[in-house]
């Protein structure tokens, strides 16, 4: 998919692991984990919000788009 | 962060799974009750199953009664059959599996409603017809069948059924959607 989801360059930007954003928003490690490795088929607006709430960023700094060929 | 709460449907489809299973089992105790009927009384089990039939009270032969408690029990195992696929709808629901739900289902509606529960239905009561009918003297021995409110009914819900399976499986393709949404 050419939407590269950069939640792991954010998380390592602010020394924060997965298991605290996870529980700092109120998803599941899992569901966090998915979105990380880009096995998710999308992510809702409030989740997105409350990732940029927690980690003082936007939401283009989490998402980025790159070019197939 | 999920904005859909399932835990009222999980809750539903549990308790279906418990009156189908309470059904499978007054479908097991009618088999066994008409098995021992059977053998305990054969001509009276014969004579009950022959008026059932819409013929008129005469002594059968052990093997008409035999024959008729077969059709009989084959009806019930049919309903059986309906009940533990529906069953298992309900089962896959509560586990949370809406795929295994999708496809029993379309089993369930497809196949042995419409098929085994209407088709056998009418072909069930042709056969008890002919067996009831056996004694009767040559010209007078007769095939039925039946096409009538119950018949009809058994139509509708299968046809009810069939929609519904559908809609089983696209939920089960909303569910697999929404799942894979964070």
């Amino acid at each position: 998919m050419p939407i590269v989801v950069r939640l792991d360059v954010a998380l390592a930007q602010r020394k924060m692991t997965s298991r605290e954003l996870a529980a700092q928003i109120g998803i599941s490690e899992q569901n966090l984990s998915m979105l990380r490795s880009g096995k998710a088929r999308g992510v809702r607006f409030n989740t997105l919000e409350a990732i940029c709430k927690a980690l003082h960023c936007q939401p283009g700094d989490l998402l980025e788009y790159v070019h197939d060929g | 962060m999920s904005s859909v709460e399932t835990r009222p449907f999980l809750r539903s489809a549990r308790m279906l799974g418990w009156i189908l299973f309470a059904a499978l089992c007054v479908l097991g105790a009618s088999a066994a009750g008409l098995i021992a009927m059977l053998i305990l009384d054969t001509e009276g089990t014969g004579r009950f199953l022959i008026i059932a039939a819409g013929y008129e009270q005469v002594i059968p032969r052990p093997w008409q009664s035999g024959a008729l408690t077969g059709i009989v029990l084959s009806q019930i195992a049919v309903w059986a059959l309906v009940v533990t696929c529906a069953r298992m709808i309900f089962t896959a629901l509560t586990e949370a599996d809406v795929h295994r739900a999708g496809r029993a289902a379309t089993l369930t509606a497809r196949w042995l409603w419409l098929w085994l529960m209407l088709v056998w239905g009418i072909l069930a009561f042709a056969l008890a017809t002919a067996v009831a009918s056996w004694h009767f003297p040559p010209g007078e021995r007769s095939i039925a069948i039946n096409v009538g409110t119950p018949q009809i009914s058994t139509a509708f819900a299968a046809l009810l059924a069939t929609f519904i399976s559908r809609a089983f499986v696209l939920g089960a393709e909303l569910w697999q959607d929404h799942q894979e949404v964070i």
